[in-house]
């Protein structure tokens, strides 16, 4: 049941990552410079994102503390979504509740939401059911999630990649569920945004800043890339979603907005094929964070990446 | 009744302009490429609905890094047409083709060398012959009852239009040095289209403390180059916040004993702040539109590059207040 429903943040997401040391506990230090050094500038952090967060695949108690410790440091100072999904129902309800305890323990003073990729671990039948279900368990608000290439990559319990459209129609019906963070084709997209129509406070964000650079939607955005460059990333969310106003206080907005979105893109290329673990990389070579550390290597790795990374850090003088 | 009437409309114009996208073919190509290397402006010209349009198709270029201009076929006739030259590309508007007041003017095109595209619903029409290539935009139906307006053909225009500009924008790589082409400046415009990297001060020439520092050095730092600020980093060179003349005057209205206290808590956290590569005239707006005298410049991830002063953008160039 949602008592109050908060408005759900409009604007920049970041993803944050969750640095690890080379044990694969929870480098708190690391995470702290991570938040601190982005809270300032994001409208909202979503924390224990699959792809980015290495959400799903993170022991719970690793998990637990990643939010207790972001939680703190945050403070109530911008929105935070956090993501539920666990490897299967009985996990994601537990770990709800422990975040329910967690944040009643600490009489939290800011906006949270819950995030579910429901497909990860249930099939589309029956979906608005479970929505109603986990949604009389929280006063939180929801936001669905669909990534059909991270489950086409999970050895989940089901085949579907994609939340059915004539099935988020239905758990659109429900008001607790505001939300969805997208990745998908462009086509499936516009379906979407058709199917919950009627709902005036439903928000979709991008999930894929690469589409989101390419055609921005309206509502917001998930940028893993605001781990590393917060202020790039929220210059173009704002730009696409106010661009009148800024165009009017900035002549040369428009080729500043160029300019930084070929940085930004061509920085996409270097880690969109494994998020986590390249911009894991990045941070550490900056000394953003203290470790590289990752749950799992990707399969495949690029040998010339490194010298990619490298390039492109001294094109744009980040090193 | 109304209802579906409206929808009605809607649905006729969203065919009409998907029945465009089976017809973009090599002529279009052709079309992007001949705009793409024009030294010149595209000189876009309608008359009544298409007019507007053609008006809203300049606006989008413009906006989008090719340069246009809107030319009224009535004006043209009386002078106006001494704007077009040879470099230009001329975009002719018309539905019918069989706009007179348009027609007329594309011998005096012709004659002035410069290519001539025509957008038209009908690939027979006048217009169509006298172009050197034509783009057809002709829809099935008009959405108002008796053809009163033109309705779904001014929607196609319009779309047609759009996707010029976006291929262009493609075409053009997002490339900021084919935008900087098309946006020369006078004297106080070369000033102010250089960017910051150019006029900001860098190394011992920005006052800089860390975050551990004491009030005392602050002053000091802000007293050694004259600058009324310092800015505030953090072990990684990261800007953490910035001191002026104005929040140490603020300390002392408040009758804080300044020099004990923290910088945390006289400083601003935060500050506002422009890239290197950032158009000096974006930086003066900055600094107009919030009332600041000093910028400190930073890379992608916040780390100090430089600092600028206001008086850099407009004391050491050409450009003066006073004119002289």
């Amino acid at each position: 049941m949602v008592d109050s429903p908060s408005p759900c943040p409009r604007g920049l997401l970041c993803p944050v990552l969750t640095p690890l040391r080379s044990d694969k506990t929870l480098d708190t230090a690391s995470l702290g410079n991570l938040l601190l050094r982005t809270r300032e500038v994001v409208n909202g952090f979503v924390l224990c994102d699959p792809v980015w967060g290495e959400g799903v695949r993170l022991p719970s108690a690793t998990r637990r503390e990643l939010v207790t410790v972001s939680l703190e440091i945050i403070d109530g100072t911008v929105p935070v979504l956090v993501t539920a999904t666990g490897q299967g129902p009985e996990d994601t309800r537990q770990f709800m509740e422990t975040v329910e305890s967690v944040v009643d323990h600490m009489a939290y003073p800011g906006n949270l939401f819950w995030v579910d990729y429901p497909l990860v671990y249930h099939g589309n039948r029956d979906l608005p059911a479970l929505f109603e279900n986990l949604a009389s368990q929280t006063p939180h608000g929801w936001i669905l999630g669909n990534h059909p290439g991270f489950v086409s990559t999970w050895k989940g319990p089901t085949r579907h990649r994609n939340i059915r459209t004539a099935v988020l129609k239905k758990i659109a019906q429900n008001p607790a569920v505001r939300g969805m963070i997208f990745v998908g084709s462009l086509r499936r997209s516009l379906n979407y945004q058709e199917a919950v129509r009627v709902r005036k406070d439903y928000i979709f964000y991008d999930g894929d800043e690469g589409q989101f650079l390419k055609n921005p939607g309206t509502g917001g955005l998930m940028a893993g890339g605001s781990n590393l460059m917060p202020g790039p990333w929220l210059e173009i969310v704002r730009s696409s979603l106010n661009r009148y106003d800024i165009e009017r206080q900035f002549q040369r907005h428009q080729q500043t907005i160029w300019e930084l979105g070929i940085m930004l893109s061509e920085c996409y290329t270097l880690y969109s094929d494994a998020p986590a673990y390249y911009m894991k990389k990045i941070l550490h070579r900056l000394g953003l964070i203290d470790g590289e550390t990752c749950l799992e290597r990707p399969k495949h790795i690029d040998p010339s990446r490194e010298q990619a990374i490298d390039q492109w850090l001294k094109k744009y003088d980040i090193v | 009744m109304i209802k579906d009437d409206a929808i009605e409309v809607l649905k006729l114009e969203a065919e009409g302009i998907l029945k465009l996208a089976n017809r973009i073919d090599d002529r279009f190509v052709e079309m992007v490429d001949i705009i793409y290397n024009a030294k010149g402006r595209v000189i876009v010209a309608g008359i009544g609905k298409s007019g507007i349009v053609a008006r809203k198709i300049v606006a989008t270029l413009n906006s989008t890094g090719t340069r246009s201009l809107f030319l009224h076929p009535v004006e043209a006739v009386h002078g106006d047409l001494g704007i077009v030259s040879a470099d230009d590309v001329f975009l002719a508007l018309s539905n019918s083709g069989e706009t007179d007041e348009l027609n007329i003017l594309l011998p005096s095109i012709r004659h002035i060398g410069c290519s001539i595209i025509g957008f038209t619903g009908n690939t027979e029409s006048t217009l169509a012959r006298g172009s050197d290539i034509v783009i057809d935009i002709g829809v099935d139906r008009e959405a108002c009852p008796l053809g009163l307006a033109p309705t779904t053909s001014t929607t196609a225009l319009l779309a047609m239009g759009d996707a010029l500009a976006v291929v262009l924008i493609k075409k053009r790589d997002f490339r900021p040095s084919d935008f900087r082409k098309y946006h020369p400046g006078g004297t106080l415009g070369q000033r102010l289209t250089s960017r910051v990297k150019d006029i900001m001060m860098t190394g011992n020439a920005v006052p800089k403390i860390t975050q551990a520092s004491d009030m005392a050095t602050a002053i000091d730092e802000i007293e050694r180059l004259q600058l009324g600020a310092t800015l505030v980093v953090d072990q990684t060179d990261t800007l953490v916040g910035i001191i002026t003349d104005g929040d140490v005057r603020r300390a002392v209205a408040r009758r804080e004993a300044i020099l004990n206290q923290p910088i945390a808590h006289v400083m601003t956290p935060n500050p506002r702040t422009v890239r290197p590569e950032t158009p000096t005239y974006d930086a003066l707006n900055v600094m107009e539109k919030f009332q600041i005298t000093v910028l400190p410049i930073t890379n992608p991830i916040g780390r100090v590059r430089g600092i600028l002063h206001l008086h850099d953008i407009l004391g050491k160039g050409e450009f003066k207040f006073n004119g002289r």
